[in-house]
């Protein structure tokens, strides 16, 4: 077997089964004639996710996270490499197969002030899938299915008549549960459903969601820039830097022993509210910023930032490769 | 430390700012009292409408209507700073011993302006210097907060930066007057966790060169721990808990402190249910009657109908009847 297709889930069948992805973005090089330029913002993504499963992608921005997925739920087309979803190989599904498709994979956006329209009621939000793919025929049909989602997300039955802005950001963040719900999806991208949130609201809408998944068996791809949310739910996180994979592991083994020094970089700057752990931590200190993607270094790409480069990182790209049962990472270095 | 025997640079006694709106009057601050000592750092932690960005407002001589400070003093080095605007005393103090950051560095800079004018602009118009030295001194402002090659800098204009860049030339305007105390509102909230480390690392280092105080508002108590020496922790308008951060973060008097160390999810913590505070924050525009904390509180008892007044923690301060008492099942202290 390839190196690619082994970090996988051996015991069941996945899921969603991502190889060896790359997606493209084309620039405008400015002005009318000027040359159209293309970003590569992933490359060479691999990773199963099986039923009732949390992959966390980490990364901060430009780190090509969000973009992945948008990428599963095909709204940017890859550029290479296979998507497969419950069996199927859906990296160039279109029309009516693809709307099909939709149904079994639903969206949580990060924002709840922004991705929920503030003149519809609640009843019309939640109910909207339905009736887009002719599951319900008029509102009314709609009502009881309606009614035990909000049960189902913990919103009383009288939220269906009001508007978004009677609610705050905790309660309207599981309104767009809700409505992910509406179609009994197998899968939901969640890119960072709590990071606009307060502090004390965070943990409810976690908990909602780990709730959920125990219940009907959800798979979650998690998009997230912080570790500490990944820590409470995700099983496998990868990490993402700059369009690329650079490591992948069971999240007990990756809070552990992180092999790639981005991730070392990465767990020591989120600060900690303790503030004597906080002095005892070992502090790595990442220097500079996220490469310019349309001249990303040759070699690895964290070299540039990288504590332990050296020579040869310079040179050759760092394969993704096993450095211990089931936990890959991305350098010459560990 | 010695730093409690010198006498504070700012004192805030009982601040009450309100704020007319079509829905009534929201009572934004409802008696805030804090000081800042010299070379301190203050951490003022609270969530969405706690009122720790009107402080940071009525700091810096920002309340205009419709809001309005109806009650309680600001002292600057002693002297009253409240209504000082327009005047040559708020002038000598506002943008050049007080200055601020904010969350958003895009929004905040002209983007019109190179940022070697933007960064001159106070230098000329605070310390008078010529736009000669205001240009040699806006280059090695820059280089002070970690920008390489300075003097290209001061040509670029914002959008050429990225966002940890604009936040420290943010920083070189606030540093510019060398003033006494800066008030970091968010400073890092908009910024990747690897950009946030740099920027704290460096507001750190320019503490202890600059002998500067820090007014630092978060909403993020992770930050406040690894950075400030003392925590203020706000709700609904008012200060709940204040006290040393060490001492803070070990013993949370306070339920609603308790909580939200609980609630907040943590890296070096893993826990299968997590705690979290059911219910929202009052209206500010009718908050409940005594303790503001009441409608969402596990131990709220008949006595917490009066308003309770600040009991000793032992490390500070926390306004409430039952303090020093564990308020929530299941937390790991």
């Amino acid at each position: 077997m390839s190196a690619k297709a082994e970090h996988t889930t051996p015991q069941q069948s996945p899921l969603l089964r991502v190889r060896d992805l790359s997606v493209n973005y084309e620039i405008s090089g400015g002005g009318f004639f000027a040359n159209r330029r293309v970003l590569t913002a992933l490359e060479g993504i691999n990773f199963d996710l099986g039923p009732g499963e949390t992959i966390g992608l980490v990364g901060e921005s430009g780190s090509g996270k969000t973009t992945l997925g948008r990428a599963i739920l095909r709204q940017v087309n890859a550029a290479s490499g296979t998507i497969s979803f419950d069996g199927q190989d859906i990296t160039r599904t279109k029309g009516r197969s693809l709307r099909r498709l939709r149904k079994g994979m639903q969206v949580i956006l990060q924002d709840p002030y922004a991705s929920l329209n503030p003149r519809m009621r609640v009843a019309d939000i939640v109910a909207e899938p339905l009736q887009v793919h002719g599951i319900v025929r008029s509102r009314e049909d709609a009502m009881q299915s309606v009614l035990e989602l909000l049960d189902r997300v913990g919103l009383p039955a009288d939220s269906a008549q009001r508007y978004p802005h009677a609610f705050s950001g905790g309660q309207r963040q599981r309104i767009g549960i809700a409505r992910a719900l509406a179609l009994k999806p197998k899968l939901i991208v969640a890119d960072e459903p709590v990071s606009a949130l307060d502090v004390s609201v965070r943990a409810q809408v976690v908990n909602l969601m780990r709730k959920l998944q125990r219940d009907i068996q959800l798979s979650y791809v998690f998009i997230a820039h912080d570790l500490s949310i990944i820590r409470h739910i995700s099983h496998r996180v990868a990490i993402l830097y700059a369009g690329q994979m650079v490591e992948y592991a069971d999240k007990k083994a990756l809070f552990k022993k992180p092999y790639h020094p981005y991730t070392e970089a990465l767990l020591s700057a989120v600060p900690v509210p303790n503030p004597s752990a906080q002095k005892r931590r070992r502090r790595i200190v990442c220097d500079g910023e996220l490469p310019d993607l349309l001249h990303p270094p040759a070699g690895c790409r964290f070299r540039t930032r990288c504590p332990l480069a050296s020579e040869r990182c310079s040179k050759e790209a760092p394969p993704f490769e096993q450095k211990a049962p089931g936990h890959w990472a991305a350098c010459w270095n560990r | 430390m010695n730093r409690r025997d010198t006498p504070p640079l700012l004192q805030i006694k009982d601040l009450k700012v309100q704020f007319a709106t079509r829905a009534g009057i929201v009572q934004a601050l409802r008696g805030v009292s804090l000081a800042v000592r010299p070379g301190e750092t203050l951490g003022l932690v609270g969530e969405s409408g706690s009122g720790k960005s009107v402080t940071s407002q009525a700091i810096m001589g920002l309340i205009s209507p419709p809001g309005e400070i109806i009650e309680g003093q600001i002292e600057w080095r002693g002297q009253p700073l409240v209504g000082a605007q327009h005047t040559a005393h708020g002038a000598g103090i506002w943008g050049k011993e007080i200055s601020t950051v904010f969350q958003d560095p895009m929004t905040s800079l002209n983007p019109l302006m190179t940022v070697g004018a933007q960064i001159g602009e106070v230098l000329t118009h605070h310390l008078k210097m010529t736009r000669a030295q205001a240009r040699r001194r806006s280059a090695e402002l820059l280089a002070a907060v970690g920008i390489s090659a300075p003097e290209r800098r001061l040509d670029e204009y914002p959008h050429e930066l990225s966002g940890g860049m604009r936040q420290r030339v943010m920083i070189a305007i606030a540093i510019a007057c060398e003033p006494a105390l800066l008030i970091a509102d968010e400073p890092t909230t908009a910024l990747d966790v690897t950009i946030q480390a740099q920027i704290l690392e460096l507001l750190v280092r320019l503490q202890k060169e600059l002998g500067l105080a820090i007014i630092f508002i978060t909403h993020d108590l992770g930050v406040v721990a690894g950075l400030c020496h003392r925590t203020s922790v706000m709700y609904a308008g008012q200060i709940v808990e204040t006290g040393e951060s060490d001492f803070i973060f070990e013993h949370p008097a306070h339920p609603y402190t308790q909580g939200l160390l609980g609630s907040t999810l943590r890296l070096d913590v893993s826990e299968d249910e997590l705690l979290y505070i059911d219910g929202l924050p009052p209206s500010l525009i009718s908050p409940p009657d005594g303790c503001s904390f009441r409608p969402r509180c596990p131990l709220a008892s008949d006595i917490c109908r009066k308003a309770p007044t600040h009991a000793m923690t032992g490390g500070g301060t926390a306004a409430c009847w039952h303090a020093k008492t564990p308020a929530w099942d299941g937390m790991d202290r």
